[in-house]
């Protein structure tokens, strides 16, 4: 090899090691060589200079991070929870897929278990909610309003809360939701029908007790709820 | 990633960034559901821009985000750190979004046109008009030649990582990274001869 084809063989290594030095992950020895051969060929400084211009185009955020990202950020990943809480039940995880076939039956027991439950809560919930005789049996879009002025607490729940573990926990502490989520995840919960005039004070400290509520508080009598 | 596997990290960032992400990992593997929020923040907005490039579809984005997660969750347990924790993510991110595009159809592969914030800062405005006019560029490159070169410059990711996330050979990546550059260059001349015309 003579030394023209010396240094055109090292001038092809160059040029094709530039964006490489330009997004810093070139090895030591390879920018030692960029930079030396930069220093005589005027083409490779001006490949090197359009890759520098085009990687700061590329890589320069447009706009700073903002409290909607956060909000969508917070949204995004709530619907990867449920998906994750979902599916992880029926279709177990590879890892836990070599469980015992009892295991198995228990989960199908427990899934039978808790079917028979969400139909007599649900049963429960109609027998109390029932109109009297002669009520109409539809809301007008107005309602919810009406409904959402009795709250008397605010609580936001934790991702991992599950749709049967919050009914559960709205039963003990008898409470529904009245209002929410809002866009910050906020939910307003009222004392059921019956319990009306009811302090807010035992339910609250129940869903505080909770590992699935990341916090509750009382709505002042003064202020309505969001 | 093979070339690190020979040589130490360089110095800087990213040997740093991977021992924080491989302890979150390790946590996630057990079930910490936490560790998982913490990878997942640090990834979000970072993720969406860069697929921002591949599809204009802002669903299909936040699709292929949970899709990647998703796997992540489940997988965690499988990463034996023989790359780097971004890597890794980033070759799911890659694979999910190829499924989801596909899914979506040939139109879904336009690139996302970026709103910015209008400050109202002449520099701010020279900014966004180069990286509006880079941005026409690169939406003329195959998506091959344009996740390449996305990866390099805006997610800061070597030869032999970029071999890894897109499942191919160094050469390949060489090939694709060449024609992108030769095809930009005859597209936007202008970036190479002057302070951006944005500038001007």
């Amino acid at each position: 090899m003579n030394q023209s084809d010396d240094v055109f063989s090292i001038h092809r290594r160059v040029w094709e090691l530039i964006p490489w030095v330009v997004n810093g992950r070139a090895s030591g020895e390879e920018l030692r060589m960029v930079e030396e051969h930069l220093a005589d060929c005027s083409d490779c400084r001006e490949e090197h200079e359009f890759q520098t211009r085009l990687r700061a185009a590329m890589s320069a955020e447009p706009r700073p991070d903002t409290k909607a990202d956060g909000v969508a950020a917070a949204a995004s990943l709530q619907r990867l929870w449920q998906r994750v809480d979902g599916e992880e039940e029926p279709a177990l995880p590879v890892v836990r897929r070599r469980a015992s076939s009892s295991f198995a039956r228990g989960l199908l027991l427990a899934v039978l278990i808790e079917a028979v439950g969400m139909v007599a809560l649900s049963a429960a919930l109609w027998t109390r909610d029932s109109p009297p005789p002669g009520a109409p049996l539809y809301r007008t879009l107005s309602a919810p309003a009406e409904n959402a002025s009795r709250a008397t607490i605010r609580a936001v729940l934790q991702p991992t809360l599950t749709l049967g573990e919050l009914q559960a926990l709205l039963e003990r502490a008898q409470l529904q939701i009245v209002a929410g989520p809002s866009d910050a995840g906020v939910y307003s919960l009222a004392p059921q029908p019956a319990l009306a005039v009811a302090s807010a004070q035992p339910a609250l400290a129940q869903l505080r007790a909770h590992p699935g509520v990341r916090f509750a508080e009382p709505i002042d009598a003064a202020r309505q709820p969001p | 990633m093979r070339a690190e596997a020979v040589t130490p990290p360089q110095p800087g960032t990213k040997a740093a960034d991977n021992d924080r992400e491989l302890a979150l990992l390790r946590l996630v593997a057990q079930g910490d559901r936490q560790a998982f929020e913490t990878l997942y923040a640090d990834y979000y907005r970072r993720l969406g821009r860069f697929l921002a490039r591949l599809t204009q579809r802002q669903e299909l984005i936040e699709e292929a985000v949970n899709d990647t997660f998703w796997v992540v969750w489940q997988k965690s347990g499988e990463f034996r750190g023989d790359s780097l924790v971004s890597t890794w993510i980033m070759g799911i991110a890659y694979r999910c979004t190829l499924k989801t595009l596909r899914r979506a159809g040939g139109a879904a592969t336009e690139p996302l046109v970026e709103e910015y914030e209008d400050t109202g800062a002449p520099e701010v405005h020279a900014q966004q008009e180069l990286r509006d006019w880079v941005g026409k560029g690169l939406r003329h490159l195959p998506l091959e030649q344009r996740t390449t070169l996305e990866l390099a410059y805006y997610m800061g990711h070597s030869c032999e990582e970029i071999g890894e996330i897109m499942d191919c050979s160094v050469g390949t990546v060489k090939a694709r990274m060449f024609h992108a550059r030769v095809k930009l260059r005859n597209l936007l001349p202008a970036l190479g001869g002057m302070t951006g015309r944005a500038k001007a």
